[in-house]
């Protein structure tokens, strides 16, 4: 298996809810690819669409929702026209996902270990022994102390970094070669969020496999990260690697992201903290043009008119505007 | 490492399944405790009584011995055909709760499965059944349950059959509002997120999620089967004699009302305590497993 090689490319993926009233577009036209082994940061706002395109992915997509249009090519060939059989395969095995709300996204009626067996049996084919040894391993490589006796609990015996912990034994349980971890670790605490982020980087490196990191918290993916997309009204506004994105942000969004980081020094020079003026357009309501023209700072006629394309201003350097940030000053 | 196994030791705590819980709780309910109980001795009566008093419920006696009163040969009297009222009662009790049972099992059976089906796929499915449910809802129904009963015949298993026809539409509503909350939660998404099919999550996933008001609603159903029962034989379209039934007897005795009214009594008193014990016993099973108690 080659470092390099393009594991997922996401072209121009489009996903609509047709509501009473009105159409929503989630996902407007999104694209970017990830390599194997490689961490993707998806950032935003709630409700810019980046939970949707996780699910689009999955081919998750409930009513009112639908996948208009794109290609999701994963290992060469495209998600989006396989059928309900064969992507039920893929789920679970080559692509898992790890949710928001460790409190919920187990089935109380369960014990832990039953579920992670159940994720294995649904797609190898071992015995009920075989699985049990190796859910008792993945209980082990997570970091649950005591997996024989977490093995036969359920739930909510279970503390919310454990559930975690145990979301991600299932989710591995297969060793799949994406992962995508949605909001993984926003319901948790900040000493437990730091551990199953450790716990993230750690397995990703042993087993290799690529990350779909969705989150708002931008702290978080300049630890995860090795590329960033920031996404608005269902947009990629900037695309890039982290490096480039943290220190030389382009985009008027991700620069006002980027300062409305509290940091200690605001705290000793007195300063207020600078945040984006404005709220996000209601999804009904979209504004004309640039989608961000109403908070934008450097606003001028055409941004109201036209929405600007997906640039590469540097090379590998996505923005989307027409008055990227100029000052390549450090903000964080 | 010393000190970790200690600190293990402190922090291990006693820990329950779902039921040996709730069979504790409902240990501590008294009036379920009381169902419990009367049910046991009521249950015991019609399966065990028959091997104790061996006397048969058919056997008619010779001419004169009808509606006799109680005494040392027939505890509870005859009836009008000289039988031994007590014997009746026992193999009436059998046939009433047989019915009471399947009928109210078979009914719950059918109920989930439509819940399931309609909250799990929602849609057109959906509307469907559940407008289904709705007119079987509005059907005045003894008119139609003695029109049915013409039509599918008298007998024990057509009876079941009507009562089942008629008593499924709670459960489909019970099963389907639970099914469209759980939908809503995590980790349905995160079954099919690890490649569960429909089905799979509608019996492995949900099912085990709606046990416990299925249960209740079983235990409550039994209690009306068993009324239902009563009210179709007593109108004279279940339960036939020779067979008795609790409700075929009270039929029966209602021509004697004025001039023997302990006719009524037994299997009247019967069927009130066998209902009202079903539904202590639901009442207390329902506190018992109520979710909001649970932990």
């Amino acid at each position: 298996m080659e470092k390099n090689q393009i594991l997922v490319d996401v072209k121009d993926l489009k996903t609509y809810f047709f509501t009473d009233d009105g159409v929503v577009e989630a996902v407007d036209g999104v694209s970017f690819t990830i390599k194997r082994g490689e961490v993707l940061g998806l950032v935003g706002e709630s409700g810019c669409g980046k939970s949707v395109a996780s699910l689009s992915i999955m081919r998750l997509i409930d009513k009112p929702g639908k996948i208009v249009g794109g290609e999701v090519i994963f290992k060469g060939e495209d998600l989006l026209k396989k059928t309900e059989e064969e992507i039920r395969k893929i789920r679970g095995s080559e692509i898992a996902m790890i949710f928001q709300e460790p409190m919920t996204s187990l089935n109380p009626v369960f014990t832990i270990g039953n579920q992670i067996i159940e994720a294995i049996l649904l797609h190898q084919d071992l015995s009920e022994e075989e699985a049990k040894k190796r859910t008792i391993e993945l209980l082990n490589l997570v970091g649950i102390p005591e997996p024989e006796r977490r093995f036969n609990q359920y739930p909510h015996e279970l503390s919310g970094g454990m559930r975690q912990r145990a979301m991600i034994a299932m989710a591995i349980s297969c060793n799949p070669d994406l992962l995508i971890s949605d909001e993984a670790t926003t319901a948790l605490d900040v000493t437990i969020q730091a551990q199953i982020l450790e716990l993230m980087k750690d397995l990703q490196k042993k087993i290799g496999m690529a990350v779909l990191f969705i989150t708002h918290d931008l702290a978080l993916v300049a630890e995860m990260a090795n590329n960033i997309a920031v996404t608005y009204t269902g947009k990629i506004v900037e695309y890039s690697d982290a490096r480039s994105v943290f220190k030389n942000p382009k985009h008027p969004y991700t620069y006002g992201l980027l300062r409305s980081v509290p940091s200690l020094l605001f705290e000793e020079t007195k300063v207020e903290l600078p945040a984006i003026e404005g709220m996000v357009p209601s999804p009904y309501h979209m504004p004309q043009g640039c989608h961000f023209n109403p908070r934008c700072p450097f606003v001028t006629e055409i941004c109201r008119k036209e929405m600007p394309e997906l640039n590469e201003l540097e090379p590998h350097h996505l923005v989307r505007c027409f008055h990227p940030v100029q000052a390549a000053k450090e903000v964080v | 490492m010393a000190e970790e196994i200690a600190l293990g030791e402190v922090t291990q705590t006693v820990e329950y399944s779902y039921w040996r819980l709730v069979f504790h709780r409902l240990l501590k309910h008294k009036l379920a405790m009381v169902g419990l109980v009367s049910l046991l001795i009521i249950i015991l009566f019609a399966l065990v009584g028959p091997f104790i008093w061996r006397v048969n419920p058919f056997l008619q006696l010779a001419g004169g011995e009808e509606l006799l009163p109680p005494s040392v040969a027939h505890p509870l009297g005859t009836d009008d055909y000289a039988r031994d009222v007590l014997a009746r009662l026992m193999y009436g009790g059998r046939i009433s709760l047989l019915i009471g049972f399947s009928a109210a099992t078979s009914a719950t059976v059918v109920g989930a499965v439509v819940g399931l089906t309609a909250g799990h796929y929602g849609g057109i499915v959906d509307t469907i059944l559940m407008r289904i449910v709705d007119i079987l809802l509005s059907i005045p129904i003894f008119p139609l349950l003695i029109a049915l009963a013409s039509v599918v015949g008298k007998g024990i298993l057509p009876l079941i059959f009507v009562i089942v026809v008629f008593g499924w539409m709670g459960d489909a509503r019970l099963v389907r509002s639970v099914v469209l909350s759980l939908k809503e939660e995590e980790f349905s998404e995160a079954a099919r997120a690890i490649g569960c099919s429909g089905r799979r999550i509608m019996f492995v996933h949900y099912l085990p999620n709606v046990m416990a008001p299925i249960i209740v609603s079983t235990t409550l159903g039994i209690g009306s089967a068993i009324i239902y029962e009563a009210s179709i034989s007593f109108l004279g379209f279940g339960v036939q004699a020779p067979l008795a039934s609790w409700g075929n007897m009270l039929q029966n005795a209602q021509n004697y009302m004025f001039i023997t009214p302990r006719m009524v009594w037994y299997p009247g008193l019967a069927i009130l305590f066998t209902v009202l014990s079903f539904n202590f016993m639901g009442d207390g099973l329902r506190d018992a497993m109520d979710p909001k108690l649970y932990r």
